[in-house]
């Protein structure tokens, strides 16, 4: 355990002084800040909105009951910040698993560090578990961030439940990024040339978080006018299913296109969770994760499966050794 | 010779696997974005009979009118925007960072300066070769999107419609070629092979992404969808100044502005000047980084 413990600290120091990361890291907070004084200020203008109508309507005598006061649900606000986690996370994770591998095949330590009494078994246990203290750094450093803008902008501090609500997500967003460490590390490994491994990882980052899920934006009809086709029609969200029904090929396809992606399984599971997706607001964390569980089930398998690679590769692949 | 170096960069990146494989992602998407184009198109079409026929039966002037009814016939190609600033501009920096990583890496770049070859030579073949491949690209996406479109629409694009398309690819190719340049002035610069491509890449999501996110407030999922969608911008003195600052030089934000003016019509500028203003920063910055680098510096590192 001794030995796991100083290979995850150099992990978290190595890491630490890469400036590279901390750019990353710089880049994320200050947009994680941003986007919510963005969306706290187009609440407030919202409210402006509201009230300017409700003074309209109490000048000409007439009833305010017809307007819909804003209600406001602190987690929603979230929605940029968790597409903030999906792009730039999975990039940060990226970054970590290329550098884990690349100091080590870049300067021969691979093979300096197997003529050590070290298993390789903690050599990758230490670079995970190094690695994953970084990850949660990060995420508690990013969720702190939205708790102080939070705080300060609109003065608004959270309840139990959202504050456990958050805790989920922090999670389930540690399980992401990481199982994008472990890719990028198996590719690192297996590959001769490391700059080749690090421009394959950026292909899938791109190919499954950014070029899939907007193919299956693309392709939802409610999407293809400002402001949502259906309600530019006045149809209610009912007559929408009803009339959806009828095109169950075309949205089946739809939907199997977005579900390849790992990252729309996250974003189902996450904005569920912060009640981003207005079926979910407001309910019970129970109801939530069980609604949820198919895509939490697929993160899960996406983390594990590999992790899993990563220890088989490194543990059991001699060749390896002798590809520097 | 600088037509030499230029036919040089033109032959070898034929053999890269990594630019092979992206190049075949980014045909496919801009023969796929024609297929997604015109199946969504054909859905919403269906979906709104559908709505008419239901509406039909109780009130008749309650029907809002087809929104696609007079949409342009190249607004199919409209994923195409996207694909070029996603996959189009990521493939342009491979481009850039390989041609002259390839010479650091196998130690050529010390042979090439010790010949009578001048740096501005060298460099300016460089760029005419990238130039070159990246016309070649945006030359068969041209005529991969003028078959497609006549494939699903069963008839070929009027002759102003292919000179549209014509110019949006050579907007396209322009944008295409700034992060080259990017590349290309890393693959100079940097200490490192990990470092040239990574930089770019850095900077890459700082144009896609937050840029966009300061001036526009639009969420980053929703910069990726063709649909013109505004979102609020806050009414504050301290974002309507950054917001009045930055817009100029949002290139991203400025080449979906003209890719919608050219594909879809429904919007007539063309902000062009922040593209040639990066243009005119990169191309001397390539030059004087070329002049600086040092040959006989030690091999570059993975």
């Amino acid at each position: 355990m001794q030995k796991i413990l100083t290979i995850a600290m150099k992990e978290f120091h190595d890491a630490l002084k890469n400036k590279l990361f901390l750019m990353l890291l710089i880049i994320l907070l200050v947009l994680i800040g941003v986007s919510i004084i963005v969306t706290s200020f187009d609440f407030q203008n919202k409210v402006m909105e509201y009230n300017k109508s409700v003074q309209i309507l109490k000048n000409l005598g007439k009833s305010i009951d017809k307007i819909p006061a804003p209600r406001f649900f602190p987690l929603q606000m979230l929605r940029a910040v968790m597409e903030y986690l999906e792009f730039i996370g999975a990039i940060i994770g990226i970054i970590l698993g290329y550098l884990s591998i690349a100091k080590e095949k870049g300067k021969n330590t691979l093979q300096l560090l197997l003529t050590r009494p070290i298993g390789r078994f903690d050599i990758v246990s230490g670079k995970v578990l190094g690695n994953s203290i970084l990850v949660l750094l990060v995420l508690a450093a990013a969720f702190v961030t939205v708790c102080f803008v939070m705080w300060v902008i609109g003065g608004v501090i959270l309840s139990t439940t959202e504050i456990m609500k958050l805790g989920i997500v922090l999670l389930l967003s540690f399980i992401y990024i990481m199982g994008f460490f472990c890719i990028t590390s198996i590719l690192a490994l297996v590959n001769h040339s490391l700059p080749n491994a690090l421009i394959f990882s950026i292909i899938i980052w791109l190919l499954f978080v950014l070029i899939i899920p907007q193919i299956g934006d693309t392709m939802d009809p409610d999407n293809q006018i400002p402001g949502g086709f259906f309600k530019s029609m006045n149809i209610s969200k009912p007559q929408e299913k009803e009339i959806l029904a009828k095109f169950n090929t075309y949205e089946t396809i739809r939907n199997n296109i977005e579900e390849s992606s790992i990252m729309k399984q996250y974003e189902r599971f996450v904005f569920a969770l912060l009640g981003i997706k207005d079926e979910y607001n407001n309910k019970e964390i129970g109801f939530i994760l069980m609604d949820k569980r198919g895509d939490g089930v697929w993160i899960m398998v996406f983390f594990l499966v590999s992790l899993g690679l990563e220890y088989f590769i490194l543990v059991r692949n001699n060749l390896l050794l002798h590809r520097v | 010779m600088i037509t030499t170096i230029a036919l040089s960069e033109f032959q070898t990146l034929r053999k890269q696997k990594i630019f092979i494989l992206l190049l075949m992602i980014f045909l496919s998407m801009a023969l796929f974005s024609t297929y997604i184009g015109w199946s969504a198109k054909n859905t919403i079409l269906r979906i709104y009979d559908e709505i008419i026929k239901e509406m039909g039966t109780k009130d008749l002037n309650a029907v809002p009118s087809n929104p696609f009814l007079n949409t342009a016939p190249l607004s199919i190609l409209k994923n195409m925007v996207i694909y070029v600033e996603l996959i189009g501009s990521l493939l342009a920096i491979i481009i850039g960072s390989n041609s002259f990583i390839r010479e650091r890496r196998a130690g050529v770049s010390k042979i090439i300066f010790s010949k009578p070859i001048r740096r501005i030579e060298f460099v300016l073949g460089k760029m005419l070769g990238i130039f070159l491949v990246l016309t070649s690209i945006m030359g068969v996406t041209f005529a991969i999107s003028i078959f497609s479109v006549a494939l699903v629409s069963a008839h070929i694009l009027p002759f102003a419609e292919v000179l549209k398309l014509l110019f949006f690819y050579g907007v396209s190719l322009i944008y295409m070629f700034i992060f080259s340049m990017i590349g290309l002035y890393f693959s100079i610069v940097s200490k490192s092979e990990s470092m040239a491509f990574l930089i770019p890449i850095m900077i890459w999501i700082l144009i896609s992404f937050v840029m966009p996110q300061i001036t526009s407030a639009l969420d980053p999922a929703a910069l990726l969808n063709p649909t013109n969608i505004q979102a609020t911008f806050p009414q504050s003195h301290f974002f309507t100044t950054v917001q009045t600052i930055i817009h100029p030089f949002s290139i991203s934000e400025n080449y979906q502005i003209i890719g919608k003016s050219l594909l879809e019509g429904n919007v007539n500028e063309f902000p062009m000047r922040s593209s040639l203003l990066f243009l005119v920063i990169l191309i001397p910055g390539c030059l004087h980084a070329m002049y600086k680098y040092n040959a006989c510096e030690e091999e570059m590192s993975e």
